[in-house]
């Protein structure tokens, strides 16, 4: 028995790198992620606002259509910004840690010896991979089809707003991804919760005076895109003030991005910290 | 034999309810009965020495450190739990190959181990088709599969038998007694005497949380001899089939329900001995067969008192 | 994932392929949308020799913007023609000035003072104009925007009108009227040179009403003098000029977008209204350029004279005529052709009957009875007689009916009677007088 003992001990698996369990976290994020036919929809979705200017150059011409520069802005910020980032966010993030926790499925996961961190953090590493490449061709084919309508072209200064656009959404993909992630590994009931406080609570915190509104992820995603992008082909006294504004009174670009880091950092922490002590299938003990 | 497990007045309590009350108990390499009825705390018991939940009370040590949140701890040890869930749009051996990853093992071999695995219990043929496709059978077999691709030194097999066939039951029982002879601790869990009896001369009764017994099956099986197992078997003929036992000095009542039939005997080894025959002869079309946990329940209730 | 048997799982490949073709699908889409012409009912810019010649002073439309700006601001009569209330129209289109012009037609005797004195005040305005006469062409700028309304309408040859009636029926000063009233018309043939058929239509009508005011000079003068001044100068007037169809639907076209563009201005071009009406002028611009880009059928139709010309329109059920009627009428770009068309022709016939009419006038006073003949009334003044532009033949002449004494039974189909099948059409033009007569049609 005692040589029994020794083969066993001897087959036992060595202690692998860090990188290692990083790395199959990630890519078995990415593997069932892209398996799920809701990504497929997930995209579709993303691309939808691309349809927009395509049908106005169809119904509409030239000085009787919408300005592209106009239309391009209007999409990204009303449509990208305030709808589609906390959705996708709430569509894959809460699915991170929470399918399995829904599934029943993460006790497989908690009895494997992988560090929690590495767990969460090559999952949410899989999420920004799959909603950037969700949203940046999105934002591009929209400012391709923008292009198509009057006073917008491929401009380097346009080139420079995408760009600028596509900086501003993956800040805002991983702040509300990481909260996400973390709704979805706490609570029962993610999504509710994520409704509630990514399209109810940062609405009222707008309308609420005071300091409120900087315990939304949206003031520093808003805070990070170009003032009065429509007017900045004219620049007038009116976009400098509202420059002068944002950075003096509201928030900067810096400090929206600092604090977009903060909020992402602390968010994966939380859940590295949930996913390690919290006692997952609790209900099951009863059975047992 | 070196201690893998052990317990120090481990308690474990969820709001009102004691799943687990102040257990002592020491548990030896080599394989080892859990035995219980539902509510037991056996899984419970299990998830302690995993790791998953947290003493309320007490300690719990495997190979002599605290479980939880212990990488060096799991690196050792495998488990199969007794709930049916698994990832969607997952085939057999993805499952067993991810689960191997993370276990830090490469691509490559994790690839190994997996098929090894899958091989070891039969489903090399059907280890690449979706897991939504398996019987209940299947399931459990690849569950035990994940279990041991990583040839842990401790493995946790949580109520492994359900949803197997007899044929299955066999295979299974010899591949623990083997992983035994291989000199790894292996915990067996089950609310039937007789799976445990067929794996391990050495058991821990455990009930409402608490060790009633521990020690050689026999001696507890001693006990329960006055105490007949009623076992109830549904088939197609139950009378031609009450008909093989209805002469059997063991055999104390027959009774008909409903296209089933329920002996109560004093003798369950010698009674599944025959019914795997009659099964194997096809003297009997057998659908399925279940042991009243009411007997069972009444020898607990001896021990009890 | 390496694997040594079994099938490997193409399902999140399965994913990235839809994704990616959806992704595919939307940039065609994109380039198609880029490729288009987002500019497609603008009208061209005019070619740079034409912006040479817009530009250059002696296009006709500068001399009359400072004729313009000499005619006096206020209206001498407003109480008795005050200014009626235009809601809806731009200021300058509905300033005194105009609508005084406008006023002068509505004529009365005891106005002859207040007349005579506004059009004292009108005189350096109306020499201005007159210098436009000398000038060759006329060509609104293509940025003149509201300023064309007023130079464009012929409010000066509303004046020179006024003024041929106030010299030939207060003055009695009628070689002078004469003068006056072959310079109203001569200006109105150089604001037709601009071609936008809105003021086109306007401007034939206006000819029109010369001439029937000439009719009736010729009728009524009794002075062979006079008719001999009118006759020279009709026989110096050249025949109205050809339509250039080209200068017609690009100035049509011009005319229609920057209507679009004031009442988009003004936000009266609004929601499905707006849609309908850039979709339905995106569909007939698209018409015109191809009408002015690919010739062939269209173009060979509008350079027909004018009998052959009703007859192809008529003929096709497939051509212009149908055309017509898919657009629903005076909307139709080939309706406002075909009224430019039939305009030109009707001031060809007047004219031609004009000058047939004060040579009969002349042999009767010399004879006493008009000629049996038309070539009789021509001997010696004409080599050659006018023919009737609608049946290009000669006029007929009714010697023995004064009151029809030159007819031409004018077109064939009138544009409007296109839209009323119920109803008979009849237009002839009778001594120099276009006269349009429906009557129900019988069932």
């Amino acid at each position: 028995m005692n040589e029994g003992h020794e083969t066993a001990q001897k087959s036992a698996i060595e202690k692998a790198p860090y990188m290692r369990f990083l790395g199959a976290s990630m890519h078995h994020a990415l593997v069932t992620t892209l398996r799920r036919k809701r990504t497929i929809l997930a995209g579709v979705i993303a691309l939808l606002p691309v349809v927009i200017p395509l049908l106005l150059t169809v119904f509409t011409e030239g000085a009787f259509g919408q300005e592209g520069n106009k239309l391009f802005v209007m999409l990204v910020e009303d449509i990208y910004v305030k709808a589609l980032l906390p959705l996708l966010a709430m569509f894959f993030g809460t699915m991170l840690i929470g399918e399995d926790v829904e599934s029943q499925t993460i006790p497989y996961l908690l009895t494997r010896p992988f560090p929690r961190s590495a767990l969460v953090l090559g999952r949410f590493a899989a999420y920004m991979i799959i909603a950037t490449a969700l949203v940046l061709p999105g934002i591009f084919l929209t400012f391709a089809a923008c292009t198509a309508l009057g006073s917008f072209s491929f401009s380097p200064a346009n080139l420079r707003l995408m760009l600028h656009y596509d900086g501003a959404l993956i800040m805002g993909l991983m702040g509300y991804g990481a909260f996400c992630m973390w709704l979805g590994a706490f609570f029962k009931r993610p999504i509710i919760v994520g409704v509630t406080t990514l399209f109810g609570w940062q609405r009222l915190a707008f309308f609420v005076p005071g300091l409120i509104d900087f315990f939304t992820i949206e003031k520093y995603v808003t805070a990070l895109l170009p003032p009065l992008a429509e007017a900045r082909e004219t620049p007038t006294l009116r976009t400098a003030l509202a420059e002068f504004q944002k950075q003096q009174f509201l928030i900067g670009a810096a400090k929206s991005v600092a604090a977009l880091c903060i909020i992402t950092a602390a968010m994966i922490a939380i859940t590295v910290f949930v996913v390690r002590w919290r006692e997952y299938s609790q209900a099951k003990a009863m059975e047992s | 034999m070196s201690v893998v497990i052990e317990a120090k007045e481990l308690s474990k309590w969820f709001g009102e309810v004691v799943a687990v009350n102040n257990l002592d108990v020491t548990i030896e390499s080599g394989v080892t009965g859990l035995l219980g009825p539902n509510g037991a705390g056996k899984s419970t018991f299990i998830k302690l020495a995993m790791g998953l939940y947290g003493p309320s009370r007490g300690t719990i040590k495997v190979f002599g450190q605290s479980p939880r949140n212990n990488m060096d701890v799991l690196r050792r040890i495998g488990y199969c739990p007794e709930f049916d869930r698994f990832p969607d749009n997952t085939t057999g051996f993805e499952f067993v190959y991810w689960l191997n990853r993370f276990y830090g093992l490469t691509g490559g071999e994790a690839t190994r181990r997996a098929e090894e695995a899958c091989e070891r219990v039969k489903m090399t043929d059907r280890m690449d088709d979706l897991i939504e496709t398996y019987s209940r059978g299947m399931r459990q077999r690849i569950k035990i599969a994940q279990a041991l691709a990583p040839a842990p030194e401790l493995l946790f097999l949580d109520e492994p038998m359900a949803g197997l066939d007899p044929e299955g039951r066999e295979e299974l029982f010899a591949l623990i007694r083997a992983l035994g002879e291989e000199g790894r601790a292996v915990i067996v869990s089950s609310h039937i005497l007789y799976e445990i009896e067929r794996v391990t001369s050495y058991m821990v009764l455990l009930h409402n949380g608490c060790i009633l017994a521990r020690g050689k099956v026999h001696d507890v099986r001693e006990l329960m001899d006055e105490h007949p197992l009623a076992v109830t078997v549904e088939c197609r003929s139950p009378r031609a089939l009450a008909a093989h036992f209805a002469g059997d000095d063991t055999t104390l009542s027959i009774e008909f329900d409903n296209g089933r039939v329920t002996v109560r005997t004093r003798d369950p080894n010698g009674f599944f001995d025959k019914l795997n025959r009659l099964i194997t002869e096809n003297a009997a079309e057998v659908t399925s067969f279940a042991c009243a946990d009411a007997d069972l329940q009444s020898v607990f209730q001896y021990l009890v008192r | 994932m390496r694997r040594t048997r079994g099938r490997k799982s193409h399902r999140e490949r399965r994913t990235i392929l839809v994704l990616a073709a959806i992704v595919c699908v939307l940039a065609v889409a994109v380039l198609w949308a880029r490729s288009r012409d987002p500019e497609a009912l603008r009208p061209p810019p005019r070619p740079p020799e034409m912006q040479a010649r817009t530009a250059a002073p002696e296009n006709a439309y500068h001399v009359l913007g400072e004729a313009l700006y000499l005619l006096p601001a206020e209206n001498p009569m407003p109480k008795k023609y005050p200014v009626p209330g235009r809601p809806g129209l731009e200021a300058f289109y509905s300033t005194e000035v105009n609508s005084i012009a406008r006023e002068l037609d509505i004529w009365a005797p005891d106005d002859g003072p207040e007349v005579a004195a506004y059009l004292e005040q009108c005189q350096p305005a109306i020499e201005k104009a007159k210098q436009a006469l000398a000038c060759p062409y006329f060509l609104i700028p293509q940025e003149a925007g509201q300023a064309k309304r007023a130079i464009g309408d012929p409010a000066f040859t509303t004046l020179l009108h006024a003024s041929c009636r106030h010299a030939w029926e207060i003055r009695n000063d009628k070689q002078t009227a004469l003068d006056l009233f072959f310079d109203a018309v001569r200006l109105c043939r150089l604001l037709r040179q601009d071609g936008a058929a809105n003021e086109l239509s306007w401007i034939q009508s206006k000819e029109q009403n010369l001439w029937r005011q000439l009719a009736d000079y010729v009728k009524e003068t009794g002075d062979p003098a006079i008719l001999n001044h009118a006759l020279d100068r009709l026989m110096e007037l050249e025949e109205p000029p050809p339509l250039d169809w080209n200068l017609i639907l690009d100035a049509e076209w011009r005319s229609e977008w920057e209507y679009l563009e004031r009442m988009r201005a003004q936000g009266s071009l609004q929601g499905p209204a707006t849609l309908a009406n850039v979709l339905r002028m995106r569909h007939e611009r698209r018409m015109i350029r191809s009408i002015i880009n690919k010739g062939g059928i269209w173009t060979q139709t509008l350079s027909l004279p004018y009998p052959r010309f009703e007859e192809a329109l008529g003929g096709n059920p497939g051509g212009p005529l149908a055309a017509a009627k898919d657009y629903g009428g005076c909307e139709s770009v080939w309706y406002r052709l075909w009224e430019a068309k039939l305009g030109q022709t009707c001031c060809a016939a007047m004219q031609r009957q004009l000058l047939l009419l004060a040579l009969l006038e002349l042999h009767r006073l010399d004879k006493g009875q008009y000629p049996e003949a038309l070539a009789g009334a021509a001997a010696g003044r004409l080599e050659m007689l006018p023919v009737d532009p609608f049946t290009e033949e000669q006029f007929q002449y009714n010697p023995l009916t004064p009151e029809r004494l030159l007819v031409s039974p004018g077109p064939k189909t009138y544009p409007r009677s296109l839209f009323r099948p119920d109803l008979n059409w009849r237009a002839e033009i009778v001594n120099g007088v276009v006269g349009i007569q429906t009557t129900p049609k019988e069932d």
